[in-house]
């Protein structure tokens, strides 16, 4: 049956004779009814395309998928007739199976070979418009490669990729990248990085080949519009890449998991860092042990719109903790976990002394 | 605060602070382009309402009154539907009538807040049931032949394991 728009303003729609549902839902004009399924995810609306035929013709409709999510886990036919039904999707998510999920090397690449079908189909179709694209759990190649044909895109995570990355290098709308557990080819983020000038926020999560300090030094000089770092690869950042972050004036939330090892002296980089990044509000530190009370306390002063800090399994001392209290008059948060040099009873006290600050104790 | 009258189909005449009246976009533009903004006794005759439904759009409209403008939609944001607040939550606790006669009414003069609360609530009813259980809720008929069924079944298998 077709279903008849009604128009603002023009009373209740006319009856129609054949119609699986004349009252009710089925009085709604057609552009509310596609509102109303707007709000279901893909398994209520294959549900619901299953009801009637006005609902079945309804799903069709590819304004409701804008935001679609490609498993590996859909039946070849699910996803032949979604990837038909997608036409201008703004977000697109493919999650490939794990590799330890594989029954058999057998299965893996017999449903792969039809899964790839399927993703290629919806990257080359409609590549253009996605401006978010997240990928899970790929060592395809030829799909990773087809990334380049969505040249607008303005968000890329890559969780668990290899490839060869090299059409990444098509790229340059990023503004947000965030890439764990993949395997780089030596070069290719610091380039990527380099060449998206808009780049906003960056998360960098044990990947291979990522070079951090290379990056914080490419980010210093080409991406003034950085808000947000988070770094927790294996090649850690050391204290003369910090001082190069200081550059980047609107940088409002910086994360360093496991800062370098023991014979890396902070020395004056995180007083540089608080000078330059007057717009920090969130500032984590977790595993750098050359941080203390003689090279944190300086930086203080300067960091005044800190929110939340965390100086986790580091050296300081109470001293910091309370300094920081008194001295940042915006802080919400202070976290210093593992911090072997702090008494819990310290903490409990310091609590009590600005119970304004969130100062969690385990 | 100045006052107007609304007018529902079947005659009731409501007054309202014009404030409020005006979080119907509908309204809004037509006291713009009337002027009728003045303290003239004008009477806004709504043909598309009845005086039950204006009553509750009215009570809605009166609870939400200092709300901040709805946010415009965007594609990228996830659509939610189970931030409904608990107030508006009882206010639509009411039959499936009466909640396609607000959803349409919501439609016609144009207030985002109240559609989109009522569409969320019909979404609600679809979601996480079987197609057998949504033509039950909400009285549909099964209008498929066998084959489109079988059609129209392969299409959407979900998954093959879960």
């Amino acid at each position: 049956m077709d279903l008849e728009e009604t128009t603002n303003g023009e009373g209740p729609p006319k009856k129609k004779s054949k119609s699986c549902m004349e009252k009710g839902l089925g009085s709604l004009p057609k552009h509310i009814l596609l509102k109303i399924l707007e709000y279901l995810d893909l398994e209520s609306m294959a549900n619901c395309s299953k009801v009637c035929s006005t609902f079945y013709n309804l799903s069709k409709d590819s304004s409701l998928y804008k935001k679609v999510v490609l498993k590996y886990s859909m039946t070849p036919n699910f996803l032949e007739s979604l990837v038909s039904k997608v036409a201008h999707p703004s977000e697109v998510i493919i999650e490939y199976k794990h590799h330890d999920q594989y029954d058999h090397q057998a299965e893996k690449e017999d449903h792969c070979t039809t899964f790839n079908i399927f993703v290629e189909r919806l990257l080359r179709k409609c590549g253009e418009y996605i401006t978010s694209l997240k990928i899970e759990n790929c060592h395809v190649e030829q799909i990773l490669l087809l990334i380049g044909e969505c040249f607008n895109l303005q968000s890329l995570i890559l969780y668990r990729c290899k490839s060869s990355f090299t059409s990444l290098l098509s790229l340059a709308s990023l503004s947000n990248i965030s890439f764990t557990s993949c395997h780089f080819p030596q070069k290719i983020v610091s380039e990527l990085i380099k060449t998206n000038k808009d780049l906003n926020y960056l998360y960098l999560s044990n990947n291979v080949n990522v070079n951090a300090n290379e990056i914080c030094e490419i980010m210093s000089l080409h991406n003034a519009h950085m808000k947000e770092i988070h770094f927790s690869e294996r090649k850690r950042v050391k204290s003369k890449s910090l001082r190069t972050l200081a550059r980047l004036a609107h940088l409002q939330k910086l994360k360093l998991v496991s800062g370098p090892g023991f014979d890396c002296d902070p020395d004056d980089s995180l007083e540089l860092l608080a000078a330059g990044c007057l717009h920090l509000e969130t500032l984590s530190i977790h595993g750098w042990k050359e941080v203390n009370d003689d090279n944190f306390i300086p930086a203080l002063r300067m960091l005044v719109n800190l929110k939340n800090l965390e100086l986790r399994d580091t050296n300081v001392t109470i001293k910091s903790c309370r300094e920081a209290a008194l001295t940042l008059p915006l802080l919400e948060t202070l976290d210093v976990f593992h911090c072997h040099r702090i008494k819990k009873r310290q903490l409990i006290q310091l609590g009590r002394d600005f119970e304004e600050i969130n100062i969690p104790l385990d | 605060m100045p006052n107007i009258k609304l007018q529902s189909s079947d005659g009731e005449t409501f007054e309202v602070d014009v404030e409020i009246a005006k979080c119907s976009v509908t309204i809004k533009t037509m006291l713009e382009d009337l002027g009728m903004d003045d303290e003239e006794e004008e009477v806004v005759p709504l043909p598309n309402v009845n005086s039950a439904i204006l009553r509750k759009v009215i009570q809605w409209a009166t609870y939400h009154k200092d709300d901040p403008p709805p946010p415009e939609d965007d594609d990228n944001k996830e659509k939610r539907t189970d931030d409904i607040s608990s107030w508006d939550a009882d206010f639509l606790k009411v039959d499936q009538g009466t909640l396609f006669e607000l959803i349409l009414a919501a439609n016609y003069l144009d207030i985002k807040g109240l559609l989109d609360v009522t569409c969320k609530t019909v979404a609600n009813m679809i979601k996480g049931k079987a197609p057998e259980e949504i033509r039950k809720t909400f009285n549909i008929k099964n209008d498929f032949t066998a084959s489109e069924e079988e059609q129209v079944r392969k299409e959407n298998e979900w998954c093959e394991e879960k």
